[in-house]
């Protein structure tokens, strides 16, 4: 960059001294200084535009005004506002606001009812199926939230209110901050009786064979990475075959070896010991040390 | 290293190692990340900003010209010299305002630096060697008095210089075809409309002054819608912003990677928000679409309000990073 500059510089210092020297005199009306207002003018002007500039700045980071209602977010439709009052108590009048002759809504919308209640505004669905998903999920009755998305058919409405009712969620790490109407699950099974690669060195983790196909090397690319320079990039795979597993050996230079033996294709058994040249695991269908 | 403390965020995952060994490039993150600067921030959909802007930027900008002339006036330099440096001073300022603008409205000042820098250089010189042209070519007493249509076209031609300098000094900034493209249009459009204006109202009013703000207002407002305008033309992919601060912001995706934080240099910060980690989340291009990775198991990132540790986008796409929201869009 800094170079950059130096060869700018230079070459405007150059094209200046050629200009300075030169026989031109313009005959271009616009440039003529106006002695009248030039400097009466220079300096208000100048405040007035970095006054705009900011005025411009501070109007861009006004936080809007949120109002009680729905606005349609569906992709690719103009995006349109409908507020709420306490006359409504279904949802036709919204979706026939929100959504054009071209988005399907494919539920009974006059019996998605929208009651005002104390804590809020409560949206029931009264179908016999439940048609209507908030924040993604199907649910038959909810409190809406300040932001709650909901998904009728092709619609696609967010929730928008002044204040925000405060959940006991929101404290909560695992929570996604929204109430989410049903009782939630835990974000990642806890692993039972997962066949696993238990390695010989008791500092090293056990690796859990989840996948259908386990890539084993020393490359960031694989899901199992030994840490020796002893094994190959590319070392070795393991497959899930009809519940089973099978080894692979992909043509490594050291070899890999199941109860002492080099293999290129093995099924592998409860308690078999692979090792890939000094590293040493023991294959085990239920996660535990026999 | 510079940006080191920016590079810790990148190791969490395997992807990004993963897209660098295939395509057989050396592994050099810091490369990785100063060929990609940060991305343009679309201002919120509302024209009123553009054209706040532009007026501003034509206000100071003409304000330093008279005061720049006054100076001139007084002070024993030769005419020509005083019009090449005329030149330099118009096209360096509005470059430096121009270029500075998406730095400057969303916040971020690594991209305000970049965009002055390269706006004051790039307009400067644009400035400058256009100017210089022009006088020299309408010394030749030919031109002049004779031929009036084209003396005003040569006269022209210099603001639409002026106007593609800078149009390029944003495409140099963001380091994007389509951006440079849209950009480079917009200083055509500004460019002509803005000298026209200057030869016709010189030609009514014989204030020079009133020519030269009512030529450089034109020239800032139409530099600025007009960069609006394109500014929805061949985008494939954004994002919306649903909540917050930036609520109704649409930011287009054209970089292959895009880092969500509240850090100064991220894509995409999230400062105003709660519960956002310094580098949160990233997203990475995947052909047309992109993918969202988490950066490090202590970070909540949900897609469709559903935790994920990595996730491909698709249309509509709801994601969620600490309290911001964002809806994924692509041309249908």
């Amino acid at each position: 960059m800094i170079s950059h500059i130096r060869v700018l510089t230079h070459s405007l210092i150059l094209l200046f001294f050629l200009a300075s020297q030169s026989w031109a005199s313009t005959i271009d009306p616009i440039l003529v200084p106006d002695n009248r207002f030039s400097l009466l003018m220079a300096v208000p002007l100048f405040i007035l535009g970095l006054l705009l500039l900011f005025l411009t700045k501070t109007w861009f980071n006004k936080k809007p005004i949120k109002k009680l209602g729905f606005i349609s977010i569906t992709p690719h439709r103009p995006q349109k506002f409908f507020p709420l009052t306490e006359e409504v108590n279904n949802m036709i009048p919204v979706v026939e606001e929100l959504a054009d002759e071209q988005t399907n809504v494919y539920s009974n919308l006059s019996k998605l009812t929208l009651t005002s209640k104390p804590s809020g505004v409560f949206l029931e669905d009264k179908n016999y199926k439940i048609s209507i998903l908030i924040n993604r999920r199907r649910a038959r009755r909810s409190i809406l939230n300040d932001g709650d998305i909901l998904d009728m058919g092709e619609l696609t409405i967010m929730f928008q209110s002044p204040e925000r009712r405060p959940s006991k969620r929101d404290f909560q790490s695992h929570s996604s901050g929204h109430a989410i109407p049903r009782a939630r699950r835990s974000n990642s099974r806890i692993i039972k009786n997962c066949p696993s690669l238990i390695p010989a060195d008791p500092r090293q983790k056990t690796y859990y064979l989840t996948k259908n196909i386990t890539l084993i090397g020393r490359s960031e690319m694989n899901d199992l990475i030994p840490k020796s320079k002893a094994v190959s990039p590319m070392h070795s795979r393991i497959e899930k075959i009809a519940g089973k597993f099978k080894l692979v050996d992909l043509t490594s230079s050291q070899g890999t070896f199941v109860n002492g033996r080099r293999i290129d294709i093995r099924f592998l058994n409860d308690g078999d010991e692979i090792s890939f040249e000094s590293i040493k695991y023991t294959f085990s269908t239920s996660g535990k040390v026999r | 290293m510079k940006r080191s403390f920016r590079l810790t965020g990148l190791f969490h995952s395997q992807y990004t190692i993963r897209v660098k060994y295939d395509n057989k490039k050396k592994l050099k993150a810091g490369i990785f990340y100063d060929d990609n600067l940060e991305i343009k921030l679309q201002m919120r959909n509302k024209i009123g900003y553009y054209i706040g802007f532009g007026l501003a930027s034509a206000l100071m900008a003409l304000s330093l010209q008279e005061f720049y002339l006054y100076l001139f006036d007084k002070l024993p330099i030769p005419q020509s010299l005083t019009v090449t440096l005329f030149g330099a001073v118009t096209g360096g300022i509005l470059g430096a305002l121009f270029a500075g603008m998406d730095g400057f409205f969303s916040g971020s000042n690594f991209l305000f630096r970049t965009g002055v820098r390269l706006g004051l250089i790039i307009g400067l010189a644009g400035g400058a060697i256009s100017f210089f042209v022009v006088d020299q070519i309408t010394s030749f007493n030919l031109l002049t008095e004779d031929n009036f249509y084209v003396l005003q076209l040569v006269l022209i031609s210099r603001w639409v210089v002026i106007a593609l300098s800078i149009g390029l000094a944003i495409g140099f900034r963001d380091k994007n075809q389509l951006v440079t493209t849209r950009s480079i249009g917009a200083g055509l459009i500004a460019g002509v409309l803005g000298g026209l204006s200057i030869s016709i109202v010189s030609q009514f009013i014989q204030m020079p002054s009133i020519a030269r703000g009512v030529g450089l207002i034109v020239l800032g407002v139409a530099f600025t819608v007009s960069l609006y305008r394109f500014s929805f033309l061949g985008r494939k992919v954004w994002l919306k912003v649903l909540n917050g601060k930036l609520e109704g912001l649409e930011i287009e995706l054209t970089k292959e990677i895009l880092i969500f934080g509240t850090q100064d240099n991220d894509d995409i910060n999230l400062q105003d928000y709660q519960d956002v980690q310094q580098s949160h989340a990233k997203l990475i291009r995947y052909f047309e679409n992109y993918s969202l990775v988490d950066n490090d198991p202590f970070c909540q990132t949900f897609v469709n309000f559903r935790g994920i540790k990595e996730q491909f986008l698709k249309n509509g796409d709801i994601l969620k990073i600490g309290t911001a929201l964002f809806q994924y869009c692509t041309v249908e």
